[in-house]
Protein backbone atom coordinates (compact mmCIF):
# COMPACT_ATOMS: atom_id res chain seq x y z
CA UNK A 1 0.00 0.00 0.00
CA UNK A 2 1.39 3.45 -1.02
CA UNK A 3 1.05 5.17 2.23
CA UNK A 4 1.55 9.26 3.45
CA UNK A 5 5.40 8.61 4.31
CA UNK A 6 6.19 8.48 0.80
CA UNK A 7 5.01 11.61 -0.38
CA UNK A 8 7.34 10.95 -3.54
CA UNK A 9 5.64 7.73 -4.58
CA UNK A 10 2.47 9.42 -4.50
CA UNK A 11 3.64 12.37 -6.64
CA UNK A 12 2.31 14.76 -4.60
CA UNK A 13 3.81 17.11 -2.33
CA UNK A 14 1.67 17.93 0.71
CA UNK A 15 2.39 18.44 3.95
CA UNK A 16 -0.37 17.09 6.44
CA UNK A 17 0.29 13.09 6.54
CA UNK A 18 -2.69 11.19 5.89
CA UNK A 19 -1.22 8.50 8.30
CA UNK A 20 -1.81 10.96 11.27
CA UNK A 21 -5.46 11.35 10.33
CA UNK A 22 -7.75 8.74 12.16
CA UNK A 23 -10.83 8.83 9.84
CA UNK A 24 -10.17 7.48 5.74
CA UNK A 25 -8.58 9.58 3.40
CA UNK A 26 -6.12 8.86 0.44
CA UNK A 27 -4.70 11.67 -2.33
CA UNK A 28 -5.59 11.45 -5.89
CA UNK A 29 -4.35 12.75 -9.26
CA UNK A 30 -6.42 13.51 -12.30
CA UNK A 31 -4.72 12.00 -15.26
CA UNK A 32 -6.37 11.61 -18.73
CA UNK A 33 -9.75 12.73 -17.29
CA UNK A 34 -9.41 10.10 -14.59
CA UNK A 35 -8.91 10.73 -11.06
CA UNK A 36 -6.84 7.97 -9.91
CA UNK A 37 -6.26 7.57 -6.02
CA UNK A 38 -2.24 7.15 -5.38
CA UNK A 39 -1.97 6.58 -1.94
CA UNK A 40 -4.19 6.43 1.39
CA UNK A 41 -3.96 5.70 4.72
CA UNK A 42 -5.26 2.47 6.94
CA UNK A 43 -8.40 3.27 7.51
CA UNK A 44 -9.08 4.03 3.93
CA UNK A 45 -7.85 0.57 2.77
CA UNK A 46 -9.88 -0.83 5.83
CA UNK A 47 -13.10 0.72 4.69
CA UNK A 48 -12.51 0.69 1.08
CA UNK A 49 -10.33 -2.33 0.04
CA UNK A 50 -8.40 -0.52 -2.47
CA UNK A 51 -6.77 -2.77 -5.62
CA UNK A 52 -3.30 -2.73 -6.05
CA UNK A 53 -0.95 0.57 -5.51
CA UNK A 54 -3.52 2.31 -7.76
CA UNK A 55 -7.25 2.74 -7.80
CA UNK A 56 -9.70 5.22 -9.61
CA UNK A 57 -11.52 6.80 -7.73
CA UNK A 58 -14.44 5.42 -9.59
CA UNK A 59 -13.95 2.22 -8.61
CA UNK A 60 -13.71 3.12 -4.49
CA UNK A 61 -16.71 5.02 -5.29
CA UNK A 62 -18.83 2.91 -6.55
CA UNK A 63 -18.89 1.04 -3.51
CA UNK A 64 -20.34 3.48 -1.48
CA UNK A 65 -22.44 5.87 -3.79
CA UNK A 66 -24.62 5.89 -6.75
CA UNK A 67 -23.11 9.26 -7.87
CA UNK A 68 -19.90 7.89 -8.36
CA UNK A 69 -19.97 8.97 -12.15
CA UNK A 70 -20.66 12.59 -11.14
CA UNK A 71 -17.97 13.12 -8.59
CA UNK A 72 -15.17 12.04 -10.48
CA UNK A 73 -16.57 14.30 -13.46
CA UNK A 74 -16.24 17.24 -11.14
CA UNK A 75 -13.35 15.97 -9.57
CA UNK A 76 -11.83 15.67 -13.33
CA UNK A 77 -12.98 19.08 -14.01
CA UNK A 78 -11.21 20.16 -10.92
CA UNK A 79 -13.92 20.68 -8.48
CA UNK A 80 -14.44 19.19 -5.54
CA UNK A 81 -17.29 17.34 -4.27
CA UNK A 82 -18.91 15.96 -1.24
CA UNK A 83 -21.21 13.32 -0.87
CA UNK A 84 -23.46 11.25 1.94
CA UNK A 85 -22.17 7.89 2.79
CA UNK A 86 -22.56 5.52 5.23
CA UNK A 87 -20.40 4.50 7.40
CA UNK A 88 -19.80 0.70 9.02
CA UNK A 89 -21.58 1.34 12.39
CA UNK A 90 -24.49 2.96 10.11
CA UNK A 91 -23.92 6.13 10.97
CA UNK A 92 -23.74 9.06 8.25
CA UNK A 93 -20.48 10.32 7.48
CA UNK A 94 -19.41 12.89 4.75
CA UNK A 95 -17.22 12.11 1.77
CA UNK A 96 -15.48 15.01 0.52
CA UNK A 97 -12.97 15.11 -2.22
CA UNK A 98 -10.89 18.14 -2.59
CA UNK A 99 -9.19 19.79 -5.23
CA UNK A 100 -6.54 21.82 -6.84
CA UNK A 101 -5.51 22.78 -10.08
CA UNK A 102 -1.47 23.06 -10.14
CA UNK A 103 -1.32 24.47 -13.72
CA UNK A 104 -0.11 20.83 -15.47
CA UNK A 105 -2.52 18.48 -13.32
CA UNK A 106 -5.31 18.27 -10.93
CA UNK A 107 -4.80 16.77 -7.94
CA UNK A 108 -6.82 16.05 -4.59
CA UNK A 109 -7.38 14.91 -1.05
CA UNK A 110 -10.41 12.54 -0.37
CA UNK A 111 -11.16 12.12 3.01
CA UNK A 112 -14.49 10.87 4.97
CA UNK A 113 -15.82 12.42 8.10
CA UNK A 114 -18.00 11.28 10.51
CA UNK A 115 -21.08 14.20 10.05
CA UNK A 116 -21.02 16.64 12.90
CA UNK A 117 -24.66 17.53 13.74
CA UNK A 118 -26.88 19.18 16.67
CA UNK A 119 -25.00 15.92 18.60
CA UNK A 120 -21.25 17.24 19.00
CA UNK A 121 -22.87 20.78 19.24
CA UNK A 122 -25.29 20.57 22.02
CA UNK A 123 -22.09 18.19 23.93
CA UNK A 124 -19.99 21.23 23.40
CA UNK A 125 -22.48 23.87 24.70
CA UNK A 126 -23.51 22.22 27.61
CA UNK A 127 -19.75 21.30 28.42
CA UNK A 128 -18.28 24.48 28.09
CA UNK A 129 -21.54 25.98 30.11
CA UNK A 130 -21.28 23.26 32.46
CA UNK A 131 -17.29 24.19 32.78
CA UNK A 132 -18.01 28.93 32.28
CA UNK A 133 -19.67 28.58 35.54
CA UNK A 134 -17.17 27.19 37.57
CA UNK A 135 -14.51 29.53 35.65
CA UNK A 136 -16.53 32.51 36.54
CA UNK A 137 -16.45 31.68 40.67
CA UNK A 138 -13.03 30.97 40.42
CA UNK A 139 -11.62 33.65 38.65
CA UNK A 140 -14.01 36.33 40.89
CA UNK A 141 -12.53 34.61 44.11
CA UNK A 142 -8.98 34.64 42.56
CA UNK A 143 -9.64 38.35 42.17
CA UNK A 144 -10.16 39.03 45.29
CA UNK A 145 -7.48 37.04 47.20
CA UNK A 146 -5.21 38.85 44.18
CA UNK A 147 -6.10 42.49 45.42
CA UNK A 148 -2.95 43.95 47.56
CA UNK A 149 -1.41 40.86 47.32
CA UNK A 150 2.50 39.90 45.45
CA UNK A 151 1.75 35.81 45.56
CA UNK A 152 3.36 34.70 42.52
CA UNK A 153 1.25 31.33 43.10
CA UNK A 154 -2.04 33.90 42.38
CA UNK A 155 -0.12 34.81 38.89
CA UNK A 156 -0.03 31.14 37.91
CA UNK A 157 -3.62 30.60 38.84
CA UNK A 158 -4.46 33.58 36.42
CA UNK A 159 -2.82 31.96 33.65
CA UNK A 160 -4.37 28.23 34.27
CA UNK A 161 -7.55 30.23 34.34
CA UNK A 162 -6.82 31.95 30.77
CA UNK A 163 -5.87 28.63 29.34
CA UNK A 164 -9.42 26.87 30.53
CA UNK A 165 -11.39 30.27 28.94
CA UNK A 166 -8.92 29.22 25.62
CA UNK A 167 -9.64 25.08 26.11
CA UNK A 168 -13.20 26.09 25.89
CA UNK A 169 -12.65 28.32 23.04
CA UNK A 170 -11.00 26.05 20.65
CA UNK A 171 -13.70 22.72 21.77
CA UNK A 172 -16.48 25.12 20.75
CA UNK A 173 -14.50 25.69 17.14
CA UNK A 174 -13.70 22.55 16.64
CA UNK A 175 -17.50 21.37 17.45
CA UNK A 176 -18.91 23.80 14.63
CA UNK A 177 -19.40 22.55 11.49
CA UNK A 178 -20.06 23.76 7.57
CA UNK A 179 -23.38 25.47 8.18
CA UNK A 180 -21.96 27.71 11.48
CA UNK A 181 -19.61 29.71 8.27
CA UNK A 182 -21.33 32.72 6.86
CA UNK A 183 -19.46 33.43 3.95
CA UNK A 184 -18.88 37.05 2.32
CA UNK A 185 -17.78 37.34 -1.11
CA UNK A 186 -14.68 40.56 -0.58
CA UNK A 187 -13.34 39.77 2.59
CA UNK A 188 -9.74 41.75 2.76
CA UNK A 189 -7.35 39.34 4.40
CA UNK A 190 -4.66 42.47 5.29
CA UNK A 191 -7.67 44.09 7.42
CA UNK A 192 -8.55 40.37 8.73
CA UNK A 193 -5.27 39.44 9.77
CA UNK A 194 -4.46 43.16 11.36
CA UNK A 195 -7.69 42.67 13.33
CA UNK A 196 -6.61 39.49 14.91
CA UNK A 197 -3.08 41.07 15.26
CA UNK A 198 -4.45 43.31 17.99
CA UNK A 199 -6.41 40.58 20.03
CA UNK A 200 -3.48 38.41 20.50
CA UNK A 201 -0.98 39.22 23.20
CA UNK A 202 1.76 39.83 20.45
CA UNK A 203 4.72 41.42 22.79
CA UNK A 204 7.65 42.29 21.15
CA UNK A 205 6.88 40.28 17.86
CA UNK A 206 6.25 42.48 15.06
CA UNK A 207 3.55 41.88 11.89
CA UNK A 208 3.85 43.03 8.28
CA UNK A 209 1.56 42.56 5.86
CA UNK A 210 2.64 42.64 2.10
CA UNK A 211 -0.80 42.37 -0.52
CA UNK A 212 -2.24 39.67 0.39
CA UNK A 213 -5.64 39.11 -1.51
CA UNK A 214 -8.55 41.79 -0.91
CA UNK A 215 -11.17 40.29 -1.66
CA UNK A 216 -11.71 37.00 -0.82
CA UNK A 217 -14.76 34.22 -0.19
CA UNK A 218 -14.27 33.64 3.47
CA UNK A 219 -16.67 33.40 6.70
CA UNK A 220 -15.04 36.45 8.33
CA UNK A 221 -15.26 35.47 12.23
CA UNK A 222 -13.31 31.99 11.39
CA UNK A 223 -10.72 33.92 8.81
CA UNK A 224 -10.21 35.87 12.11
CA UNK A 225 -9.53 32.95 14.16
CA UNK A 226 -7.88 31.36 11.75
CA UNK A 227 -5.27 34.27 12.16
CA UNK A 228 -5.20 34.39 16.15
CA UNK A 229 -4.04 31.01 16.00
CA UNK A 230 -1.13 31.29 13.73
CA UNK A 231 -0.20 34.64 15.39
CA UNK A 232 -0.49 33.16 18.86
CA UNK A 233 1.31 30.05 18.07
CA UNK A 234 4.16 31.97 15.99
CA UNK A 235 4.30 34.89 18.96
CA UNK A 236 4.87 31.67 21.34
CA UNK A 237 7.07 29.46 19.89
CA UNK A 238 8.56 31.33 17.12
CA UNK A 239 11.89 32.57 18.32
CA UNK A 240 12.20 33.22 21.83
CA UNK A 241 13.69 29.99 23.34
CA UNK A 242 12.02 31.05 26.70
CA UNK A 243 9.51 28.45 28.11
CA UNK A 244 7.86 31.43 30.27
CA UNK A 245 6.86 32.81 27.56
CA UNK A 246 5.24 29.94 25.42
CA UNK A 247 1.70 29.61 24.82
CA UNK A 248 -0.97 27.90 26.84
CA UNK A 249 -2.40 26.29 23.40
CA UNK A 250 -0.38 24.42 21.01
CA UNK A 251 1.98 24.91 18.51
CA UNK A 252 4.58 23.86 16.43
CA UNK A 253 7.94 22.96 18.50
CA UNK A 254 10.21 25.51 16.94
CA UNK A 255 13.93 24.43 17.49
CA UNK A 256 15.24 27.90 19.13
CA UNK A 257 18.78 29.87 19.18
CA UNK A 258 18.17 32.91 19.68
CA UNK A 259 15.86 35.36 21.88
CA UNK A 260 14.89 38.03 19.41
CA UNK A 261 11.53 39.23 18.67
CA UNK A 262 9.67 37.10 16.30
CA UNK A 263 8.84 38.73 12.82
CA UNK A 264 5.52 37.65 11.55
CA UNK A 265 4.45 38.44 7.33
CA UNK A 266 1.49 37.82 5.57
CA UNK A 267 1.42 37.77 1.75
CA UNK A 268 0.30 36.71 -1.33
CA UNK A 269 0.23 33.16 -2.27
CA UNK A 270 -0.56 31.27 -5.42
CA UNK A 271 -4.21 31.55 -5.74
CA UNK A 272 -3.56 32.58 -1.87
CA UNK A 273 -2.22 33.87 1.56
CA UNK A 274 0.63 32.77 3.42
CA UNK A 275 1.67 33.29 7.13
CA UNK A 276 5.21 32.98 7.68
CA UNK A 277 7.94 33.58 10.71
CA UNK A 278 11.38 34.43 10.81
CA UNK A 279 11.52 31.70 13.65
CA UNK A 280 14.48 29.55 14.35
CA UNK A 281 12.66 26.78 12.51
CA UNK A 282 10.85 23.56 12.76
CA UNK A 283 11.64 20.51 14.40
CA UNK A 284 11.23 18.26 11.55
CA UNK A 285 10.30 15.32 13.25
CA UNK A 286 7.28 17.59 14.54
CA UNK A 287 6.37 18.74 11.38
CA UNK A 288 3.96 15.86 10.33
CA UNK A 289 2.00 16.09 13.56
CA UNK A 290 1.33 19.88 13.93
CA UNK A 291 -2.42 19.71 12.80
CA UNK A 292 -3.12 16.55 14.70
CA UNK A 293 -6.06 17.06 17.60
CA UNK A 294 -4.00 17.04 20.67
CA UNK A 295 -0.86 17.26 19.47
CA UNK A 296 0.97 20.18 21.50
CA UNK A 297 4.69 21.62 20.75
CA UNK A 298 4.96 21.59 24.73
CA UNK A 299 3.92 20.05 27.67
CA UNK A 300 0.99 22.89 28.78
CA UNK A 301 -0.44 23.01 25.41
CA UNK A 302 -3.81 21.99 24.52
CA UNK A 303 -3.22 20.57 20.72
CA UNK A 304 -6.25 22.13 19.58
CA UNK A 305 -5.08 25.79 17.80
CA UNK A 306 -3.44 24.23 14.98
CA UNK A 307 -6.10 22.10 14.65
CA UNK A 308 -8.17 24.77 14.29
CA UNK A 309 -5.92 25.97 11.57
CA UNK A 310 -6.87 23.58 9.34
CA UNK A 311 -10.22 22.91 10.04
CA UNK A 312 -10.99 25.88 9.15
CA UNK A 313 -8.94 25.64 5.89
CA UNK A 314 -11.27 22.64 4.99
CA UNK A 315 -14.24 23.98 5.64
CA UNK A 316 -13.18 26.91 3.48
CA UNK A 317 -12.37 24.24 0.68
CA UNK A 318 -8.45 25.51 0.99
CA UNK A 319 -5.55 23.29 1.09
CA UNK A 320 -2.86 24.31 4.08
CA UNK A 321 1.01 23.63 3.84
CA UNK A 322 3.40 24.14 6.11
CA UNK A 323 6.93 24.41 4.89
CA UNK A 324 10.31 25.96 6.06
CA UNK A 325 10.94 29.82 4.95
CA UNK A 326 13.74 30.98 5.46
CA UNK A 327 14.38 29.06 8.50
CA UNK A 328 11.05 30.09 10.13
CA UNK A 329 7.44 28.45 9.40
CA UNK A 330 4.97 29.20 6.93
CA UNK A 331 1.41 28.01 6.22
CA UNK A 332 0.33 28.56 3.16
CA UNK A 333 -3.31 28.74 1.97
CA UNK A 334 -4.41 28.00 -1.55
CA UNK A 335 -7.91 27.43 -3.38
CA UNK A 336 -8.75 30.54 -1.97
CA UNK A 337 -11.57 31.96 -4.19
CA UNK A 338 -11.29 35.66 -5.29
CA UNK A 339 -14.64 37.25 -4.42
CA UNK A 340 -14.37 38.97 -7.50
CA UNK A 341 -14.38 36.24 -9.78
CA UNK A 342 -17.79 35.46 -8.58
CA UNK B 1 -33.13 43.85 50.54
CA UNK B 2 -30.33 46.15 52.29
CA UNK B 3 -30.93 49.92 52.21
CA UNK B 4 -29.63 51.73 48.72
CA UNK B 5 -26.67 53.83 49.50
CA UNK B 6 -26.81 57.64 48.26
CA UNK B 7 -24.16 57.08 45.80
CA UNK B 8 -24.43 53.25 44.23
CA UNK B 9 -26.65 51.79 41.73
CA UNK B 10 -28.91 49.03 43.54
CA UNK B 11 -27.94 45.42 41.57
CA UNK B 12 -30.06 42.33 41.35
CA UNK B 13 -27.92 39.02 40.18
CA UNK B 14 -30.06 36.75 39.41
CA UNK B 15 -28.87 33.01 38.77
CA UNK B 16 -29.66 29.33 40.34
CA UNK B 17 -26.23 28.62 41.19
CA UNK B 18 -25.45 30.20 44.75
CA UNK B 19 -21.47 30.04 44.00
CA UNK B 20 -21.89 32.05 40.54
CA UNK B 21 -24.34 34.50 41.85
CA UNK B 22 -21.86 35.29 45.03
CA UNK B 23 -19.05 35.68 42.75
CA UNK B 24 -20.82 38.25 40.50
CA UNK B 25 -21.52 40.07 43.69
CA UNK B 26 -17.94 40.15 45.15
CA UNK B 27 -17.21 41.73 42.15
CA UNK B 28 -19.90 44.43 42.12
CA UNK B 29 -19.67 45.10 45.91
CA UNK B 30 -17.32 47.67 46.00
CA UNK B 31 -19.39 50.02 43.02
CA UNK B 32 -22.87 48.46 43.49
CA UNK B 33 -25.36 47.87 46.17
CA UNK B 34 -26.16 44.30 45.36
CA UNK B 35 -28.86 41.83 46.27
CA UNK B 36 -28.89 38.10 44.91
CA UNK B 37 -31.54 35.96 44.10
CA UNK B 38 -30.82 32.58 43.75
CA UNK B 39 -33.85 31.51 40.96
CA UNK B 40 -36.50 33.00 38.65
CA UNK B 41 -39.03 33.14 42.10
CA UNK B 42 -36.77 34.61 44.02
CA UNK B 43 -35.85 37.12 41.37
CA UNK B 44 -39.62 38.62 41.56
CA UNK B 45 -40.24 38.15 44.89
CA UNK B 46 -36.92 40.57 45.49
CA UNK B 47 -37.97 43.05 42.55
CA UNK B 48 -41.86 42.89 44.43
CA UNK B 49 -40.48 43.34 47.72
CA UNK B 50 -38.65 46.94 47.30
CA UNK B 51 -40.51 50.09 46.52
CA UNK B 52 -37.64 51.17 43.40
CA UNK B 53 -36.36 48.46 41.25
CA UNK B 54 -33.19 47.82 41.19
CA UNK B 55 -31.13 49.45 38.44
CA UNK B 56 -30.13 47.14 36.49
CA UNK B 57 -30.84 43.61 37.03
CA UNK B 58 -27.74 40.53 35.62
CA UNK B 59 -30.22 36.99 34.77
CA UNK B 60 -28.72 33.89 33.93
CA UNK B 61 -30.60 32.68 31.27
CA UNK B 62 -30.29 28.57 32.01
CA UNK B 63 -32.43 28.42 35.22
CA UNK B 64 -34.87 25.55 36.78
CA UNK B 65 -38.46 26.54 37.41
CA UNK B 66 -38.81 30.35 35.96
CA UNK B 67 -35.92 30.36 33.36
CA UNK B 68 -34.02 33.48 32.63
CA UNK B 69 -36.02 34.74 29.78
CA UNK B 70 -39.48 33.92 31.62
CA UNK B 71 -38.06 36.41 34.25
CA UNK B 72 -36.93 39.23 31.79
CA UNK B 73 -40.72 38.83 30.17
CA UNK B 74 -42.73 39.67 33.69
CA UNK B 75 -39.85 42.78 34.90
CA UNK B 76 -41.26 43.98 30.89
CA UNK B 77 -44.40 43.24 31.68
CA UNK B 78 -44.68 45.50 34.67
CA UNK B 79 -43.09 48.05 33.70
CA UNK B 80 -39.97 48.89 35.62
CA UNK B 81 -37.53 50.71 35.19
CA UNK B 82 -34.88 49.31 35.16
CA UNK B 83 -32.42 47.67 33.12
CA UNK B 84 -31.63 44.16 31.98
CA UNK B 85 -28.50 42.22 31.42
CA UNK B 86 -28.35 38.95 30.46
CA UNK B 87 -25.16 36.96 31.85
CA UNK B 88 -24.86 33.47 30.63
CA UNK B 89 -23.45 30.77 29.41
CA UNK B 90 -25.86 29.70 27.04
CA UNK B 91 -24.92 30.67 23.51
CA UNK B 92 -27.26 33.05 21.65
CA UNK B 93 -28.92 31.67 19.00
CA UNK B 94 -32.23 33.25 16.42
CA UNK B 95 -34.55 32.92 20.02
CA UNK B 96 -32.50 36.41 21.31
CA UNK B 97 -34.17 38.44 18.41
CA UNK B 98 -37.25 38.41 20.77
CA UNK B 99 -35.73 39.05 24.19
CA UNK B 100 -36.29 42.43 25.65
CA UNK B 101 -33.16 42.30 27.26
CA UNK B 102 -30.50 45.74 27.17
CA UNK B 103 -27.42 43.51 27.20
CA UNK B 104 -25.88 40.24 26.79
CA UNK B 105 -22.43 38.85 28.21
CA UNK B 106 -21.41 35.76 27.18
CA UNK B 107 -19.63 33.38 30.72
CA UNK B 108 -17.01 33.36 31.61
CA UNK B 109 -17.62 37.60 31.90
CA UNK B 110 -14.31 39.55 33.54
CA UNK B 111 -14.45 41.85 36.36
CA UNK B 112 -14.21 44.84 34.74
CA UNK B 113 -16.14 44.20 31.84
CA UNK B 114 -18.68 43.44 34.30
CA UNK B 115 -18.58 46.79 36.16
CA UNK B 116 -18.24 48.44 32.85
CA UNK B 117 -21.81 47.53 31.57
CA UNK B 118 -23.52 48.00 34.78
CA UNK B 119 -22.03 51.24 34.52
CA UNK B 120 -23.37 51.89 31.01
CA UNK B 121 -26.98 50.64 31.61
CA UNK B 122 -26.63 52.96 34.65
CA UNK B 123 -26.07 55.94 32.68
CA UNK B 124 -28.78 54.83 30.33
CA UNK B 125 -31.37 54.99 32.86
CA UNK B 126 -30.71 57.65 34.16
CA UNK B 127 -31.36 59.39 30.97
CA UNK B 128 -34.79 57.27 30.58
CA UNK B 129 -35.12 58.46 34.22
CA UNK B 130 -34.11 62.35 33.51
CA UNK B 131 -36.66 62.39 30.62
CA UNK B 132 -39.50 61.36 32.79
CA UNK B 133 -38.34 63.61 35.33
CA UNK B 134 -38.12 66.55 33.02
CA UNK B 135 -41.69 65.87 31.36
CA UNK B 136 -42.98 65.22 35.15
CA UNK B 137 -41.27 68.91 36.62
CA UNK B 138 -42.47 70.71 33.48
CA UNK B 139 -45.96 69.58 34.49
CA UNK B 140 -45.47 70.16 38.02
CA UNK B 141 -43.90 73.47 37.80
CA UNK B 142 -46.33 75.06 35.02
CA UNK B 143 -49.06 74.44 37.52
CA UNK B 144 -47.52 75.09 40.63
CA UNK B 145 -46.50 78.75 38.64
CA UNK B 146 -51.12 79.15 37.69
CA UNK B 147 -52.49 78.13 41.15
CA UNK B 148 -52.37 79.05 44.48
CA UNK B 149 -50.80 76.86 46.75
CA UNK B 150 -53.95 75.99 49.14
CA UNK B 151 -55.76 74.96 46.51
CA UNK B 152 -52.92 72.32 45.46
CA UNK B 153 -52.41 71.37 48.84
CA UNK B 154 -55.54 69.36 48.95
CA UNK B 155 -54.53 67.83 45.28
CA UNK B 156 -54.35 64.12 45.32
CA UNK B 157 -53.27 64.03 41.34
CA UNK B 158 -50.58 66.65 42.08
CA UNK B 159 -48.88 65.20 45.61
CA UNK B 160 -48.64 61.87 43.47
CA UNK B 161 -46.73 63.80 41.18
CA UNK B 162 -44.31 65.68 43.29
CA UNK B 163 -43.63 62.57 45.00
CA UNK B 164 -43.01 60.88 41.69
CA UNK B 165 -40.94 64.34 40.71
CA UNK B 166 -38.65 63.50 43.72
CA UNK B 167 -38.05 59.90 43.28
CA UNK B 168 -37.13 60.80 39.71
CA UNK B 169 -34.51 63.27 40.67
CA UNK B 170 -33.02 61.13 43.36
CA UNK B 171 -32.52 58.13 41.37
CA UNK B 172 -31.25 60.61 38.65
CA UNK B 173 -28.92 61.57 40.88
CA UNK B 174 -27.25 58.72 42.39
CA UNK B 175 -26.73 57.23 39.24
CA UNK B 176 -25.50 59.88 36.73
CA UNK B 177 -22.15 61.47 37.89
CA UNK B 178 -23.28 65.01 36.52
CA UNK B 179 -26.77 65.05 37.27
CA UNK B 180 -26.87 68.63 39.14
CA UNK B 181 -25.75 69.97 36.16
CA UNK B 182 -28.80 68.37 34.07
CA UNK B 183 -30.88 69.59 36.47
CA UNK B 184 -29.56 73.07 37.20
CA UNK B 185 -29.86 73.43 32.92
CA UNK B 186 -33.33 72.88 33.09
CA UNK B 187 -34.19 74.46 35.64
CA UNK B 188 -31.99 77.18 33.59
CA UNK B 189 -34.84 77.96 30.68
CA UNK B 190 -37.50 80.15 31.38
CA UNK B 191 -40.91 78.18 30.54
CA UNK B 192 -43.82 80.96 32.21
CA UNK B 193 -44.06 83.51 29.59
CA UNK B 194 -45.31 87.11 30.92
Amino acid sequence: MPTESDDEACGLDETIPLGAVPEPSARLVVREETPVVTCWNQPFADRFDPAGDETRLRDVLNAVTADSAAVCSSVAAGESAEVTVERPDARDATLRVQTRDDGDRVVGWLFVTPRTGPGIDTVASTLSHDLRNPLDVAKAHLEAASEGSTDPHLGQVAEAHDRMEQIIRNVLALARDEEALSMSPDVDVERVAREAWAAVETGDASLSVADPPSAVEADTDSLRRLFENLFRNSVEHGSTNSRDTRSPDDGVNHVSTEDEPVEIRVGAAADGFFVADDGAGIDATEQSHVFDPGYAGDTDGTGLGLTIVARIARLHGWTVTLTQDDGGARFEFRGVTDGRDG
Amino acid sequence: MAELRADEPSVLIVDDEKRVADAYALRLKDVADVTVAYGGEAALDAVEAVETPPDVVLIDRHMPGLSGDEVLGELRDVGLATRAVMVTAVDPDLAVLDLPFDDYLCKPVERDDLRAVVDQQCRVLAYELLGEYFAVESKRAVIESELRPERLADHDEFAVMTERRARLRARVERLHPEAEALFERFDGVDREGY
